[in-house]
C-alpha cells in the first residue's frame, strides 16, 4: 500500500522542513523568509533528482510524493508572501515570490539535467 | 511529534487528491495540485489567524496543524516539477499560466483566510 510510504515520507519531510527552516531562520534577522525559501529551492532540486532517477513506485511514493512533497510547502510560502505585502515590505515581497518561483523551476530543471546527462 | 503526524496526514490527503479526475493538460494533473495548494493557503491563513485568539491552542498543537498538516498538504516541489514538464512538452503558455495562477490565487487565498479570521474575531468581541 503506497499511501503508507507517503505517510512515512510526509512525516519526515515536515519535520525536516521545520528543523531546517528553524536553523536558517535563527541565523537571520531579515524580514526575507530565508528558511522557507531555502527549503523550497532545495526540495525542488531534489525532486528533479528523484523524479528522474530509476526508482520504483515505492521509493517515489516515499521520497517524491511523501518526503519532498511535504518538505516543500506552498501554504507557508503564500502566507509569508502575503504578510510581507501587508506590512508594506514591497521589495521583500516581490523579491521573495519571484525568486522562489524562478529559482524553484530552475532548480528542478538542474536536478533533471544532472540525472539525464 | 505533532508535526510528524500532521505532515503524514497532509501528504496522504494530497496524494489521494491526485485521484480526482480533473482535466490534465499534456497528461499533467495540475488542477489537483492547484486545488490542494489553494485550499491549504486559505486554511493556513485562517487557522493561524484564529489559533491564538479564538482556538486557544498550545504551541505544539498549533505547529502540528499549521506547520505539519497544512505544510504537508501543500507542496512547492510538485508545482516546479509540473511546470517543468509543461515547458518541456512545449506548453510554455500553460506552464506560465499555471505558475502565475498558483501565485496570484494563492495570495488571494491567504488574504481571504486572514480576512475571515479577523472578521470572526471582531464578531466575537462584539457579541461579548
Amino acid at each position: 500500500m503506497s499511501l503508507i510510504w507517503v505517510a512515512v515520507g510526509g512525516a519526515f519531510g515536515s519535520i525536516s522542513r521545520f528543523q531546517m527552516g528553524k536553523m536558517i531562520a535563527e541565523k537571520t534577522t531579515d524580514r526575507f523568509p530565508f528558511g522557507t525559501f531555502c527549503v523550497n529551492i532545495l526540495g525542488a532540486f531534489l525532486l528533479g533528482i528523484v523524479s528522474n532517477a530509476d526508482f520504483g513506485g515505492t521509493a517515489y511514493a516515499l521520497l517524491g510524493d511523501g518526503f519532498l512533497g511535504a518538505f516543500t510547502t506552498f501554504s507557508t510560502f503564500m502566507f509569508d508572501g502575503f504578510n510581507l505585502f501587508e506590512d508594506n515590505e514591497l521589495l521583500n515581497a516581490v523579491a521573495y515570490i519571484l525568486l522562489t518561483v524562478i529559482l524553484g523551476v530552475i532548480s528542478y530543471h538542474l536536478g533533471y539535467w544532472i540525472m539525464t546527462h | 511529534m505533532y508535526i510528524a503526524v500532521g505532515g503524514a496526514a497532509g501528504a496522504v490527503i494530497r496524494v489521494t487528491a491526485k485521484g480526482i479526475p480533473f482535466a490534465a493538460p499534456s497528461g499533467i494533473a495540475i488542477f489537483n495540485t492547484l486545488l490542494v495548494n489553494l485550499i491549504g493557503s486559505f486554511a493556513l491563513a485562517l487557522f493561524l489567524g484564529l489559533a491564538l485568539e479564538v482556538l486557544n491552542l498550545d504551541a505544539e498543537l498549533r505547529m502540528g496543524i499549521g506547520t505539519g498538516f497544512m505544510g504537508g498538504l501543500t507542496t512547492f516541489s510538485t508545482l516546479c516539477k509540473e511546470s517543468n514538464l509543461l515547458f518541456m512538452t512545449m506548453n510554455p503558455q500553460i506552464a506560465l499560466s499555471y505558475l502565475i495562477g498558483s501565485i496570484g490565487l494563492g495570495l488571494l487565498c491567504a488574504l481571504a483566510g486572514t480576512t475571515v479570521a479577523r472578521r470572526w474575531i471582531v464578531h466575537r468581541e462584539v457579541r461579548r
